[in-house]
C-alpha cells in the first residue's frame, strides 16, 4: 500500500522537480537528457529579470490578484451577512437568483464585458480583470454559509442593547469573528485569479501590464527561440508563492474546501 | 442609527450592482449580441439567427465540439477513477500520515494551467523530455512526439490535466469517504461481505452525493478547456486540440466576429447544461 502511496508522491512531484532543474540548466543543457544541470546557473533568474518585463509582470498579478481579493472580501461578505442575519423583503428571491447564476458558466459573460471594458475606456487597465471577478457568487453563498453558522444571533443581539449601531456591529463584532472565512474566500479569489490567463488575454493589451501567466506566455510565442530555462524560472518563482501560501494554510485550505461542497 | 429595516438593503446594494453589470446584464446582453452582425464593438445590423447557422454550418465547430466532448469525457473517466482510487487508499485504516501524503497529492494544483503547460511542454520532448526519458529506462517505446503528432496531443493534454486535477479531486472524495459511518462497514463485514462488494454496495451509494458534485465541478471546468492547448499547439495539431473555447475566442476576438462568438458561448452553454442533466440522470438510474 504505502509503495504506491510514495510512487504517487513521485509521481506527483515530478513536474515540480523538473520545473527547478530546468530553471538552474545551462542553455545549452536543456535538451539533453539530464536530469540535473551539471552546474547549476543561478544567472537564469537574474536573466529573468533583466532581460523581460518579469517584474512588471509580477507587479501587475499583485496588483491584480490584492483588487480583487480585497474588493471581492468587502463585496461578499458583506451582503453575505445580510442575506445571513437579516430579514428583509425580496430577501429569499433574490438570494435564490443569484445562487442560480452560478450554472451558467462565465464565458457567456467575456463578450458583454469586453465591449463594456471598450466602451468605458477600462481595457488594457487594472480595473477590467478586477472589476468582474470581485463579484463572485458563490463566494458570496460561502461567507453567508459561514456567516450563519459562526455569528451566533445572541451575540449580536447583545452588541445591539449595549447601543452598538447595526453598521457598527459589523465592523466590531461580526469580522473579527468570521476572519478564517474571509481567509478561505481570500485564497479561493486569489488562486482564481493569480493563474488566470484567459480573460487577461482578452481585457491586456500592453506587455508591460500583463500578468504573470500572460508574461510568460510571451517567451514562448516565438517557436524558434523558446527560452526555457527563463520560462522555468518564470514558471518556478509565480508556484512557489501559491505552495508557501497553502503549505502554510493547509489547516483551512483543504477542510474549508470540502466543507464547501458538503453543503 | 440606520434602522434595522433599511439596513440590510444598503449592504446588498454594492454587491447587487456589481452583480448587475457584471453578470446580469452580459448573460442578457449576449443574446442581443448573438442576434446582430457587428463592425469592431458597434453592431451594424439585426439578423435575427443568422450567426447561429453559420456556426453550426462551419465544420470547424464541429471538430471543436468533438474534440472538446472527448476531452470531458475521457478526462473526466480517468482522473475521477484515479483520485477515487488515491482517497480509497488514503482513506484505508491500514495507512498512516495521510494528512502528509494528502498535502503533496494536492501540491499540483498551485501550479497554474499556463505553468503545468510549459512544464509538460519539456517533460513531453522528444528526445530529453522527461516521459520519454523514463519510458526509455523501462524499454519501453519511448520516440514520441507527443505534442506534435495530432493523434497524441489530446491525450498529452489529458494526461497533464489528471496529474493537476487528481490530488485536488481526491481530497474531496476523501471527505467524503470519511463522512460514512464505520459502523456500516462492520455491519457489512459481520454479514459476510466481501471487500469488494462492500465497496460497490455500500460505499459507492453513499458516495454518490459527493461524487455528483465532484462530477459537476470538474466537468464544467474542463468544458472550458483552453490555456493548455491554445499556448502550446495553438488548437492544433491539425485542429486536433481545437476546443470549443479556443472556437470562441479566435471567431471573437482574433477574427473579430463579436456576434457569431457570442452565438456560440451560448450554444456551449446550452450543451453544459444538457450535459449536467444527462449526467444526474445516469447518475440516479445506477441506483
Amino acid at each position: 500500500m504505502y509503495i504506491f502511496l510514495i510512487l504517487l508522491v513521485g509521481f506527483f512531484f515530478a513536474p515540480f522537480y523538473w520545473m527547478i532543474s530546468t530553471s538552474l540548466k545551462p542553455r545549452g543543457e536543456i535538451f539533453l537528457p539530464r536530469f540535473w544541470p551539471s552546474t547549476p546557473v543561478f544567472e537564469n533568474y537574474r536573466n529573468l529579470f533583466q532581460t523581460t518585463d518579469f517584474s512588471n509582470w509580477l507587479i501587475s498579478s499583485l496588483i491584480v490578484s490584492s483588487g480583487t481579493v480585497g474588493l471581492g472580501i468587502c463585496l461578499c461578505s458583506i451582503a453575505g451577512y445580510a442575506f445571513a442575519k437579516y430579514d428583509f423583503k425580496g430577501k429569499n428571491l433574490i438570494f435564490w437568483m443569484i445562487l442560480g447564476t452560478v450554472a451558467i458558466p462565465q464565458f457567456v459573460t467575456i463578450i458583454p464585458i469586453f465591449v463594456i471594458m471598450v466602451r468605458s475606456k477600462l481595457i488594457d487597465t487594472y480595473g477590467a480583470l478586477i472589476l468582474p471577478f470581485s463579484v463572485n457568487a458563490f463566494g458570496m453563498f460561502l461567507m453567508r454559509q459561514y456567516i450563519a453558522g459562526a455569528v451566533p444571533d445572541a451575540l449580536l443581539d447583545a452588541a445591539r442593547i449595549d447601543g452598538c449601531s447595526e453598521i457598527g456591529l459589523l465592523f466590531r463584532v461580526v469580522f473579527p469573528v468570521v476572519k478564517p472565512g474571509l481567509a478561505i474566500l481570500a485564497i479561493f479569489l486569489w488562486l482564481d485569479s493569480w493563474s488566470s490567463y484567459f480573460w487577461p488575454l482578452i481585457m491586456l493589451k500592453s506587455q508591460n501590464r500583463f500578468t504573470v501567466p500572460l508574461g510568460l506566455a510571451t517567451l514562448y510565442a516565438n517557436p524558434w527561440n523558446i527560452r526555457y530555462e527563463l520560462l522555468m524560472v518564470g514558471a518556478f518563482l509565480s508556484t512557489l508563492p501559491m505552495i508557501l501560501v497553502f503549505v502554510f494554510m493547509q489547516e483551512n485550505f483543504v477542510s474549508g474546501l470540502t466543507k464547501g461542497a458538503l453543503k | 442609527m440606520w434602522d434595522k429595516k433599511v439596513v440590510p438593503y444598503i449592504m446588498i446594494a454594492p454587491f447587487l450592482v456589481f452583480f448587475g453589470i457584471f453578470r446580469v446584464g452580459p448573460i442578457f446582453t449576449s443574446i442581443w449580441m448573438s442576434l446582430n452582425e457587428w463592425s469592431g464593438i458597434t453592431a451594424v445590423g439585426f439578423v435575427g439567427a443568422k450567426n447561429y447557422l453559420t456556426v453550426i454550418n462551419d465544420a470547424r465547430f464541429w471538430v471543436a465540439l468533438k474534440n472538446t466532448l472527448f476531452f470531458v469525457v475521457v478526462y473526466n473517466s480517468i482522473m475521477l477513477s484515479f483520485a477515487l482510487f488515491i482517497a480509497v487508499i488514503i482513506n484505508s485504516p491500514l495507512v498512516r500520515g495521510g494528512r502528509l501524503f494528502r498535502t503533496i497529492y494536492f501540491l499540483p494544483v498551485c501550479m497554474s494551467l499556463v505553468v503545468v503547460a510549459f512544464v509538460f511542454d519539456l517533460i513531453y520532448g522528444r528526445r530529453s523530455g522527461l516521459l520519454n526519458i523514463f519510458l526509455g529506462l523501462l524499454h519501453l517505446p519511448h520516440d514520441y512526439r507527443w505534442l506534435d503528432d495530432p493523434k497524441l496531443a489530446m491525450w498529452a493534454i489529458i494526461g497533464m490535466r489528471v496529474w493537476r486535477a487528481s490530488g485536488y479531486y481526491s481530497a474531496f472524495l476523501f471527505a467524503g469517504l470519511k463522512a460514512i459511518p464505520i459502523e456500516i462497514y462492520d455491519a457489512s463485514e459481520m454479514d459476510g461481505a466481501s471487500s469488494l462488494s462492500t465497496f460497490a454496495y455500500i460505499t459507492l451509494p453513499l458516495l454518490k452525493p459527493m461524487l455528483l458534485f465532484v462530477i459537476i465541478m470538474s466537468s464544467i471546468w474542463s468544458f472550458q478547456l483552453f490555456d493548455e492547448p491554445w499556448i502550446l499547439t495553438k488548437g492544433g495539431p491539425s485542429d486536433s486540440t481545437l476546443t470549443l473555447q479556443i472556437y470562441l475566442y479566435q471567431h471573437s476576438f482574433l477574427f473579430n466576429k463579436l456576434g457569431m462568438g457570442a452565438a456560440v458561448s451560448y450554444l456551449m452553454t446550452l450543451l453544459m447544461i444538457l450535459s449536467s442533466i444527462l449526467y444526474a440522470r445516469i447518475l440516479s438510474l445506477k441506483e
